[in-house]
């Protein structure tokens, strides 16, 4: 074998060598490669930690001896003279046969790696006669030296973080065991969805409210599981979240599988993936169709007891009959043109139902009397605005329709009564309700005056307006008045 | 009747000589030998076997040969008494050499565990269709799973064209890209010789993948392989003369041990890559051979001297000869003296054979076995 064809021979095992990565791959490989060059038809690798006089090694590898193969990982008898720090080609048979318990094997190669590693070939007949062993095969052991070392620091971190991924795992295992747990137990539904809207999945209470179970929408868009009507505020909901990344809280009604309506308070908001992208939307709503009935009773039984106490009030001043439903009406049409809310608007036809409760507490006849009153008379009947925050203030309004009350004589620069409140310290109901009553007085027919005419009671808004009464309230009712032709309740009839 | 036999493949006798000889040797197996020539008459050898029973496994070859030379047609039967049936199994393409050497270990194992210890070490002879590309990696895996327990043997049936073609059979199928694994008695442990002689300048095969070499010296492997058959041999090598040059103008795998496993190229790629019949490992050595001009004695001689050596006196028995059709297109009619010299040397009785598309042993009595080309492959065939 000349130079080139040795070198060629070399460079082949050194390419064997770089291209493992484990252990046992490497030594199969490398000794795969032995075999086939040199003919041999056995080879192992011994592991030797003790050094070269070890009287014991395990079998690291064992390639075409189907007996040694049995002890490959195993601890053997290493004869002395087996191991060495030399190449040798010679290794006698009686020394082969000690240490493979057969007498077939006739020649030994022993390559020593370093002083913890040997590989022997093995074979009948001598093999590598005219090749220089001493000259081949020393660079080509110490690189293999080299990467056995690389292999196993190679395995022992690919175990260390094989081991890490297993707890990482188990830990991610566990949290979403928990997380479902959580989800099976929690009664609110819940659901999730990917970034495009199909959903994920839901807990058991989603299955129970709405009827459709984690099968039937899972991999499916809104379209594909509710009313159209339904689906397309989903979509606009969900593009709304992921365009502006807000959690949203939202009231809606649903029709579940059944056909049942639901008032339901929606939750939604992202959730983000490793990189901090948008993984999807988790959302979760709760019925609230019994809530929502019990607060219906509740509003209907607060309007029938208002209801009720304004009756009362009719009762006690047959002058006055009618007074708080013509200002109700016209206090719900001024806040209407100033553009309050509904919730606001009913708060405020309320609170003028009842804003003189309190002249339940004035004598009558001091109510009915058919003359201008008197100081102390008068002193009376300022009372009514305490007396009446005094009767409603215990019970329980979403309004604040006791103060209300308490402050609709109040004026804007501070001369009304009783505490002389002025500007925004009174409330805007009241300051409607003051230039509503006011209006409405003006109106109509009291037992000491006759009506004012209509004319006349605009100017006299005009007259006070910013003074007593609330510019803007007193121009929305002009505007009612004069360019929308309202006219109260019953007044052609009152008239 | 038990030495194997060559038979026409009539339709009229062949049933009648199977019953024949089956009453004689009943339980015996039969391997056949079918020549590419009456690869039409398979089924009806398959139709007589099932209908008798007999559990039968072969190839298909280019042609088949005796003492005399080559035979016109029809197929060697040759009988033997293996304690388990040939296993064909079907090689996925896509699924490596690994997975395929355990497929042959599966159904080898179990066989091995029927094998009467009294016999001893037995022959694993394999049969490969030679269109499978990675046959010398099916054997480094086999070797790993396997070991000693055997020994390795075989060849690669198929067509001589090289065409694809079903080419393994058993009494039931046939297939292609496949592989028939036989446990034979360790007499049918085959020596393999070829013959020529290593020449001392060398390329590298530097680019490879499987059987396809792409690059000689860093260059396309046509150009490189043109460019060593010129400056060596003289000869202008073009595109169209290619397949015809393969055959007399072979690379040769050098191995440490001064040894050359020959790689007779088949086929040449649009982009200049050969391809092989075996396997060349990336960076192996190349060397460009020339086929002697005649086949000499060299060869026959070193295979029947290794034959005696295992077996002692050779004459007078069933000889199971394999002579590489490569090595056939190379010599020419001049094969045949090869032939005869293996049977006069020999002394066979008789020599029956074919010729194969590859050829699988170890280089000594027992070990690794290697994939060659152009070889000569022989072992004694003994029934029981």
């Amino acid at each position: 074998m000349n130079k080139d064809q040795l070198l060629a021979v070399l460079y082949d095992l050194s390419l064997t060598i770089g291209r493992e990565v484990t252990v046992d791959a490497l030594l199969t490989k490398v000794v795969q490669r032995l075999l086939y060059h040199t003919g041999c038809p056995t080879g192992l690798v011994l592991s030797h930690p003790q050094g070269l006089d070890a009287d014991h090694g395990r079998l690291l590898k064992v390639i075409g001896d189907h007996l040694l193969q049995q002890q490959q990982g195993e601890n053997i008898a290493l004869p002395p003279g087996l191991l060495g720090r030399t190449i040798r080609s010679d290794l006698p048979q009686a020394l082969l046969q000690v240490f493979t318990g057969q007498p077939r094997y006739h020649c030994g190669l022993r390559l020593p790696l370093d002083s913890q590693h040997t590989i022997l070939l093995l074979a009948p007949v001598p093999l590598l006669q005219q090749l220089p062993l001493d000259h081949v095969f020393p660079p080509v052991l110490a690189n293999l030296s080299r990467a056995i070392k690389l292999c196993q620091d190679s395995e022992q971190l690919a175990e260390t973080m094989q081991r890490e991924r297993n707890q990482a795992k188990a830990a991610l295992n566990r949290a979403l065991r928990f997380n479902q747990a959580l989800l099976n137990a929690i009664p609110i539904a819940v659901f999730y969805k990917d970034a495009s809207g199909r959903y994920l999945g839901c807990n058991p209470a989603f299955s129970r409210t709405v009827g459709m179970q984690a099968e039937d929408i899972i991999g499916k868009l809104p379209a594909e599981v509710w009313p159209a009507e339904l689906a397309a505020m989903f979509a606009q909901k969900d593009s709304e979240l992921i365009t502006t990344r807000q959690p949203q809280l939202f009231e809606y009604v649903i029709r579940s599988q059944q056909g049942k309506l639901m008032d339901v308070v929606y939750a939604k908001d992202l959730f983000y993936d490793d990189d901090n992208q948008i993984g999807g939307i988790i959302g979760a709503f709760i019925d609230i169709s019994a809530r929502k009935q019990a607060e219906e009773s509740l509003r209907q039984s607060l309007i029938q007891a208002i209801s009720a106490l304004s009756s009362a009030m009719v009762h006690r001043d047959l002058s006055t009959a009618g007074h708080e439903v013509r200002v109700s009406d016209l206090a719900v049409a001024i806040g209407r043109q100033l553009q309050l809310g509904a919730e606001q608007l009913e708060g405020l036809g309320l609170a003028a139902m009842v804003h003189d409760i309190g002249q339940i507490q004035i004598p009558s006849e001091i109510l009915t009397r058919p003359r201008r009153l008197n100081h102390e008379e008068f002193e009376l009947v300022k009372m009514h605005a305490e007396a009446g925050h005094e009767i409603l203030k215990d019970i329980h309004f979403p309004w604040p329709i006791a103060d209300i009350a308490w402050q609709h004589h109040e004026n804007m620069d501070g001369s009304g009564y009783p505490r002389g409140l002025a500007g925004n310290d009174i409330l805007l109901e009241a300051r409607i309700i003051h230039v509503a009553d006011s209006m409405e007085a003006m109106l109509s027919h009291r037992p000491f005056r006759r009506q004012l005419g209509m004319e006349q009671a605009i100017a006299q808004l005009q007259q006070h307006r910013g003074s007593i009464y609330d510019p803007a309230v007193v121009d929305a009712c002009l505007s009612l008045f004069l360019e929308q032709g309202y006219q109260l309740p019953d007044s052609k009839r009152k008239n | 009747m038990n030495a194997p036999w060559h038979s026409p493949l009539d339709s009229g006798q062949l049933e009648m000589q199977l019953r024949q000889w089956q009453s004689s040797h009943p339980g015996q197996q039969l391997l056949a030998l079918v020549a590419e020539s009456d690869q039409q008459q398979l089924p009806l050898l398959q139709t007589c076997c099932l209908h008798l029973g007999i559990a039968l496994a072969g190839g298909v070859f280019p042609r088949l040969l005796d003492s005399q030379g080559f035979l016109p047609g029809g197929a060697w039967l040759l009988p033997h008494a293996s304690p388990a049936n040939a296993a064909l199994l079907g090689i996925h393409p896509d699924r490596g050499a690994a997975t395929a050497a355990r497929q042959m270990a599966d159904q080898v194992l179990p066989m091995l565990q029927q094998w009467p210890a009294a016999q001893g070490k037995p022959t694993l002879f394999m049969l490969f269709d030679a269109m499978l590309p990675d046959i010398a990696s099916i054997l480094d895996e086999l070797y790993l799973l396997l070991a000693d327990q055997v020994y390795y043997g075989g060849v690669n049936a198929g067509s001589e064209s090289f065409q694809p073609m079903p080419c393994l059979f058993d009494q039931h199928r046939t297939i292609g890209h496949g592989v028939l694994c036989l446990l034979l008695p360790s007499s049918a442990n085959p020596a393999i010789a070829h013959g020529y002689a290593a020449p001392q300048q060398t390329t590298c095969a530097t680019a490879t993948a499987g059987n396809r070499i792409f690059q000689i010296d860093w260059r396309p492997a046509f150009d490189s392989y043109r460019q060593m058959v010129k400056e060596q041999f003289g000869a202008e090598l073009t595109r169209e003369s290619f397949y015809s040059f393969g055959v007399h103008f072979p690379l040769g795998v050098v191995l440490a041990n001064q040894q050359v496993l020959i790689r007779v190229p088949v086929a040449l790629e649009d982009d200049g890559s050969v391809f092989c019949v075996g396997e060349v490992p990336e960076n192996a050595l190349l060397i460009m051979l020339q086929a002697p001009s005649e086949p000499g004695t060299e060869c026959v001689d070193s295979i029947v001297a290794d034959l005696r050596q295992r077996h002692g006196d050779i004459s007078q028995q069933p000889l199971l000869g394999f002579y590489c059709a490569g090595r056939s297109m190379h010599f020419g009619p001049a094969a045949l003296q090869e032939i005869s010299h293996l049977q006069a040397s020999s002394a066979a009785a008789p020599l029956v054979g074919a010729l194969t598309l590859g050829e699988i042993a170890s280089l000594q009595e027992w070990g690794y076995p290697l994939f060659h080309n152009a070889s000569i492959l022989c072992s004694l065939w003994r029934s029981a």
